[in-house]
């Protein structure tokens, strides 16, 4: 149990593919390994369908939230910031976990741009929001967190992704809807990697980054690296694993907002606050107020939308 | 003091007064940080302190598009994350650079989060803490002044980005 926290330049692989249990493995791991200065952890791993929200993100406005409980793809939504995205089995997850002062991002962006571009022939470029480009392409987007001793920058790289699911899934008929400060996303056109040189799989390129790695960190040959089983760890792991779970997680620390939908022609504005229904504000005798106020907005989503525009 | 040391040394016992107002002023504006660049300043006699971020963490962040505050009552040691920011390069937590209560948090930042960018000194402060007389005292001791800031900026100029 020990050898898996020690420090150092290390490489490991989860053999999970649940985004709940990655998320969480993730958390523990940057929580509790003993990094030493000027080394980095390389964690890869991959999941089955799913979209991620970043921390302060309002999933109704970055996904089709019907449409995913449909399909059964599932929602997560990580602790670092930034924007939403869709992970599948060919989009490959990329976090470099290092101490506070060690952090750079476009250190790490450049080392992967670089490799790529060496052993794949490939143009892909670094972005000042800290994206990787292939012409006007996003094949890259980046988020972060910093705690106090240790910090961590993750990235999805897509390999070979089925864009149109992608597509699909992200797109949210209640963006237009929703007025508040979360963090919404900053769309962009999307690429596979495999599209533009088609020998590119997930196998070859976590091969490459592996081996690239530990030159990158000045060490002769591959030294550290394990495939490791989150089953294993599943005691350690399982308060974050459940609190990623949650739907108080998941819907309620999302920040204030108001959903405005229309109602026998007229807008009426649900307020909601840590995921529950504050205020209605619209024609009193049309809608059944007692019915919301004090609901948690999600479990009411669906009757909201039987409203919406009846 | 007697009617007659009072009348020779009026002149002292002035400048005593204002000498001393003036000491008091500049402590309750001085400001002191943590390695982590966190500032907190002394606001009234009721040991009281504002806690914000500096000015090097707020460039070092970039804009800041989200704050989450803690809520009022909190007691907090030093160290402890207090608030967490999102900016658009990361989720960051601020750390109590001192131990305290929270007693008031800057509403203006729900809706003007980039308060904090555009006025980190003033406008942009977090949270207010009610601190104990042992904690204010050993502000000067464990933190950094605003000379020793500075210093321990210049020294750390190479450092990678946030």
């Amino acid at each position: 149990m020990k050898s898996i926290l020690r420090g150092g330049n290390r490489v490991l692989i989860s053999k999970s593919t649940n985004v709940y249990t990655n998320l969480a493995l993730e958390r523990y791991l940057a929580e509790n390994i003993k990094h030493q200065p000027k080394t980095r952890l390389l964690l890869l791993w991959r999941n089955q369908p799913c979209v991620v929200v970043g921390r302060y993100q309002n999933p109704f406005a970055e996904s089709d939230i019907k449409y995913l409980s449909e399909k059964q793809i599932d929602l997560a939504r990580r602790y670092s910031g930034g924007g939403t995205c869709y992970h599948d089995l060919g989009n490959l997850n990329v976090t470099i976990v290092t101490t506070r002062e060690d952090y750079n991002r476009k250190k790490n962006l450049h080392w992967i741009v670089n490799t790529l571009n060496e052993a794949f022939n490939l143009t892909l470029h670094v972005t000042d929001r800290d994206d990787i480009f292939l012409d006007t392409f996003k094949v890259t987007g980046s988020a972060s967190r910093l705690e106090r001793l240790y910090a961590y920058h993750h990235f999805t790289l897509l390999i070979n992704s089925y864009l149109n699911d992608l597509r699909r899934s992200l797109k949210s008929e209640d963006q237009m809807k929703i007025t508040s400060k979360a963090t919404s996303s900053v769309r962009s056109s999307v690429l596979n990697l495999a599209d533009r040189n088609n020998s590119i799989t997930y196998e070859k390129t976590i091969a490459l980054l592996i081996e690239k790695f530990f030159q990158w960190n000045n060490e002769k040959t591959t030294t550290s690296c394990d495939y490791i089983d989150p089953l294993l760890y599943y005691e350690h792991i399982k308060d974050f694993e459940n609190e990623l779970k949650s739907q108080k997680f998941l819907y309620q620390v999302t920040p204030p907002f108001v959903y405005t939908i229309e109602h026998e022609k007229q807008p009426i504005e649900i307020s909601v606050s840590n995921g529950i229904i504050t205020d209605i504000k619209g024609n009193d005798s049309i809608i059944d107020k007692k019915n919301f106020l004090g609901q948690l907005f999600h479990g009411v989503y669906h009757n909201i939308q039987k409203l919406n525009k009846t | 003091m007697s009617a007659s040391a009072l009348f020779l040394f009026r002149h002292t016992i002035k400048f005593h007064s204002i000498r001393q107002f003036h000491v008091t002023a500049r402590a309750l504006n001085e400001r002191f940080y943590t390695k982590k660049h966190e500032w907190v300043q002394l606001i009234n006699s009721k040991n009281e302190v504002r806690i914000g971020i500096s000015e090097f963490a707020q460039n070092a962040l970039g804009d800041v598009v989200y704050c989450e505050l803690p809520a009022i009552g909190t007691k907090l040691k030093r160290e402890e994350t207090f608030a967490t920011l999102e900016s658009v390069k990361a989720v960051a937590d601020c750390f109590m650079p001192v131990d305290g209560e929270i007693s008031k948090v800057n509403e203006n930042l729900k809706t003007q989060a980039d308060l904090i960018n555009k006025s980190s000194y003033s406008d942009g402060w977090l949270v207010q803490a009610i601190v104990d007389d042992k904690n204010k005292n050993d502000m000067g001791k464990i933190l950094m002044n605003e000379a020793k800031y500075k210093e321990f900026l210049e020294k750390n100029k190479d450092a990678v980005d946030h």
